[in-house]
């Protein structure tokens, strides 16, 4: 487990660099430790695409509210602009 | 009980936040895209990208708005729409695009990271959901905790660090598996 920390601290620059220099030495010399590092940054991508997808679902939801909302016309008029 | 209200409210803020630049800046962008022939479709997928990039970008504690939040919604999503005619296109310059956003090119999901992303929501959603808290919705160990329905701060942190563990091991077989994946 302690790999998975100080993995992290890396990725999310989180460490002092003193350690930080250390690390990357040991990312030269470790093919284990370099391969976990390379799919460990892509967890962090995996995580913000799940991220970005909900965000796009929320957002479309939001659309169709406001798109419905009689107290505010201007989207509704907004997408009378494009043509069909 | 307070960490899931702070929590709650939090997420209630930002959604209060995206729903007021919404109202203030989509007509105006609307305005826009309609004039350069866009498609509804189009201009409110590229409007939702902005608003996430915006929305991002507002994480970084190193962030500084030099233009007013609509302003800078209105950048990203000009920006983005060219970008998009230009491709489907190929016809439109980026001239136009405003020199005052700074806009990152992020290239956009490989198959590879959309197949992973596909197979993780399957077998480890609750990781997923964890781990996107934390990273981008910025939540405490301490929030985490209460939404786990953990009593400890050290708790969550090795649930979190178990949950790195359990998607690695999930991209390692998958490496193994598929050549392109190549980890």
């Amino acid at each position: 487990m302690s790999d998975i920390v100080t993995t992290e601290k890396f990725l999310l620059n989180e460490m002092r660099p003193e350690d930080r220099l250390l690390f990357e030495a040991r990312l030269l010399v470790e093919d284990e430790l370099k391969a976990n590092t390379v799919i460990h940054r892509l967890i962090h991508r995996i995580v913000l695409l799940y991220h970005r997808k909900k965000m796009k679902a929320e957002l479309d939801q939001l659309h169709a509210r406001l798109l419905n909302d009689p107290s505010d016309s201007r989207l509704r008029e907004s997408v009378l602009l494009f043509k069909s | 009980m307070e960490t899931l209200i702070n929590t709650a409210k939090r997420s209630e803020v930002r959604e209060q936040v995206l729903e007021d630049l919404y109202r203030q800046a989509f007509p105006a962008f609307a305005r826009y895209a309609s004039g350069m022939d866009a498609t509804l479709n189009d201009a409110k997928d590229v409007f939702h990208d902005a608003l996430i990039l915006y929305y991002e970008k507002t994480l970084d504690p190193a962030f500084e708005v030099r233009k007013s939040p609509v302003g800078y919604v209105l950048g990203i999503a000009r920006h983005l729409l060219l970008k998009k005619l230009r491709i489907d296109r190929r016809q439109v310059s980026f001239d136009d695009v405003p020199e005052d956003i700074e806009v990152v090119d992020e290239p956009n999901p490989s198959a590879m990271e959309l197949t992973l992303l596909s197979l993780i929501e399957r077998t480890g959603k609750r990781c997923l959901e964890l781990l996107s808290k934390f990273y981008y919705e910025k939540a405490s160990l301490r929030e985490i905790a209460a939404w786990l329905g953990y009593r400890t701060e050290h708790s969550a942190s090795v649930q979190k660090h178990k949950c790195i563990r359990k998607i690695r091991d999930e991209i390692r077989t998958q490496s193994l598996q598929y050549e392109d994946f190549n980890v």
